[in-house]
């Protein structure tokens, strides 16, 4: 039997499956029945299970003809056979798979090549809203503003708290009109510092729910 | 023994015949196999005592085997896969036949297997016929896929001389079967033969068998050779000798190779070897030409005329063969008794012989694999 001849190794670009797949045909007619014990299990065509019936077929003659030979070239036909339907179903999948592939390419090719959208047919990306212009209910501003907002809404909420609380004061006599500073502040102090643990708590709230 | 039902004969026969690949598992493993099957199913006929069904089955494994060829006659692998098995069942009729000529080589316990009630002779016959017809079908087959490769291989393509362009980059460590020019080459023919000699020998065809194929296919190669140089002046020329001498002692190795020496198919070149050697000696004097007439015992007068007229010098040096040197070797050769034909026939076909070769297996010991389809017959 001939040595298979030297082949250099042809240059592939990524992902083009065909031109490996010719490569490997053409490597197939060089190499002979013994390229195909070679081979890796998961590039194994029927072809190559065929070859390789063929070596093993030839050495168990020469084996001469014991019964027990024999025996064992039908199992060994059995497994063949296996091996062969095994490969079949791979490699049928296999071309399915490119088949699903090829045509999800197509899809896209002709989906990134689509003109702009026309009114009524638009085409979204996730994370993307469409906002009719026209609509007064329509948002108009940012978180931040809101925010800003909303901070400033509670802050005079709370010093109208704390002004309606003074007003009760007053009017229920608690507190004489003008004291000290000193011990009006401190009351209020506590108060307040009451007060603000759970205003800040409020805000704090207010300001989680934004 | 295979089943005890009739029809199940008939679909065996379809499906052998119609649908079984040259190619696969058990043929590959088993080289033979549906002819050991058949024979078995004969057999099994043989010691029902039944002759209608011997009859039935013998002439529609002939009629299959007909169809199949006619169907898909032009396959080399299908021809050659039907050719080896009708040869291995005509062996197995003959190996069992009971007669002593051929039981020479059995075991005992194949002796036990010979048909017991009937004579098949006449339609050893019959196959034997119709393993003339495969063969030949077989040959022009292969001879279609040679053909155009030819005159291209063994003399157009320079594989010594400068070549006219460069080689391609990245083919260097392997020559191309196809040039750049798209074109054959002398090792797109080596190639072929490999091809053909792969696939007779996985079919298990008899080595007498491929021996007397790759005969028949190097006579033909060598024929059209000769015949294409004898009418193309630009093929003779001293350094188009040199490439035919090269191209033949590739031819050569390759059957050295293949251990195909005995084979008889050098010996087919002979002609255009000599063509060849006639382009390459001196083609002056007396002598030149009495060498030249020892030499050429393989070509005709005319084919040996026709050169020195076609001989065209390579350089200015040269001079081209003088008409007075042709003369004188049609003198030299005047008693000779050739055919007045220029061209040789590239059709003609040896006569085929199928040399008995009895197999060693033992046939009690065959089962029927899955992949067959034959689930419906089952070992008795």
């Amino acid at each position: 039997m001939e040595e298979p001849p030297v082949r250099e190794e042809e240059e592939e670009e990524g992902e083009e499956d065909d031109e490996r797949d010719e490569t490997e045909d053409e490597e197939r007619d060089e190499a002979g029945p013994e390229g195909a014990l070679g081979k890796s299990p998961f590039q194994l065509t029927a072809e190559d299970v065929y070859d390789i019936s063929y070596l093993l077929g030839r050495e168990l003659m020469a084996l001469g003809s014991d019964p027990r030979v024999t025996q064992l070239q039908f199992k060994v036909v059995r497994v063949l056979e296996m091996l062969e339907a095994l490969v079949n179903e791979g490699s049928l999948a296999l071309e399915e798979l490119k088949m699903e592939r090829d045509n999800l390419r197509k899809e896209v090719e002709g989906l990134r090549r689509q003109d702009p959208p026309t009114s009524g047919e638009v085409n979204l990306s996730p994370n993307k809203m469409v906002v009719d212009l026209t609509d007064p209910n329509r948002p108009r501003f940012t978180l931040q503003e809101l925010r800003d907002v909303l901070q400033e809404r509670n802050k005079l909420k709370s010093q109208l708290l704390v002004v309606q609380e003074e007003l009760q004061c007053y009017k229920s006599g608690l507190i004489p009109p003008r004291e000290g500073p000193g011990g009006r502040r401190e009351k209020d102090a506590v108060v307040t510092r009451a007060n603000n643990a759970g205003r800040n708590k409020e805000e704090k709230t207010i300001i989680k729910k934004l | 023994m295979p089943c005890e039902n009739f029809p199940c004969y008939i679909k065996l026969l379809f499906f052998l015949f119609l649908e079984l690949k040259p190619r696969g598992v058990a043929v590959n493993l088993i080289p033979g196999l549906p002819a050991y099957i058949l024979f078995m199913c004969v057999r099994h006929a043989d010691y029902l005592n039944d002759d209608q069904k011997v009859r039935s089955l013998l002439t529609s494994t002939i009629n299959s085997i007909k169809k199949v060829l006619k169907k898909r006659g032009d396959d080399f692998e299908t021809v050659s896969f039907w050719l080896s098995n009708t040869c291995r069942f005509l062996h197995c009729l003959k190996q069992y036949s009971g007669e002593e000529g051929f039981m020479k080589h059995n075991t005992s316990r194949q002796n036990e297997h010979c048909l017991t009630n009937f004579d098949l002779a006449e339609y050893r016959q019959v196959l034997s016929d119709l393993a003339i017809q495969i063969y030949q079908q077989l040959v022009r087959v292969l001879e279609n896929i040679l053909q155009p490769m030819i005159v291209s291989g063994m003399l157009e393509h320079e594989t010594i001389q400068g070549v006219s362009g460069v080689k391609p980059t990245g083919l260097r460590k392997r020559t191309s079967s196809i040039a750049d020019e798209g074109t054959y080459t002398l090792d797109s023919i080596l190639r072929q033969l490999n091809s053909f000699h792969s696939v007779m020998c996985q079919h298990g065809m008899d080595p007498e068998l491929i021996k007397q194929v790759v005969k028949q296919m190097f006579y033909i190669v060598g024929a059209i050779t000769l015949n294409n140089l004898l009418l193309r002046k630009d093929m003779c020329s001293w350094s188009k000798g040199m490439q035919i001498r090269y191209n033949v002692s590739q031819l050569e190795e390759w059957l050295r190779d293949k251990n195909l020496m005995n084979s008889g198919a050098k010996e087919t070149l002979e002609p255009l070897i000599q063509a060849a050697q006639l382009l390459q000696v001196k083609k002056k004097t007396d002598d030149d030409a009495e060498a030249i007439c020892s030499m050429c015992n393989a070509l005709t007068t005319a084919q040996i005329v026709k050169v020195l007229n076609l001989y065209t010098p390579v350089n200015e040096f040269e001079e081209r063969v003088s008409v007075s040197f042709i003369r004188t070797i049609q003198m030299r050769l005047r008693d000779r008794k050739d055919s007045p034909q220029l061209l040789m026939d590239a059709k003609h076909i040896f006569p085929v012989t199928f040399p008995f070769n009895p197999s060693s297996l033992a046939l009690e010991t065959i089962q029927i694999p899955a992949s067959l389809g034959l689930g419906f017959i089952s070992r008795v």
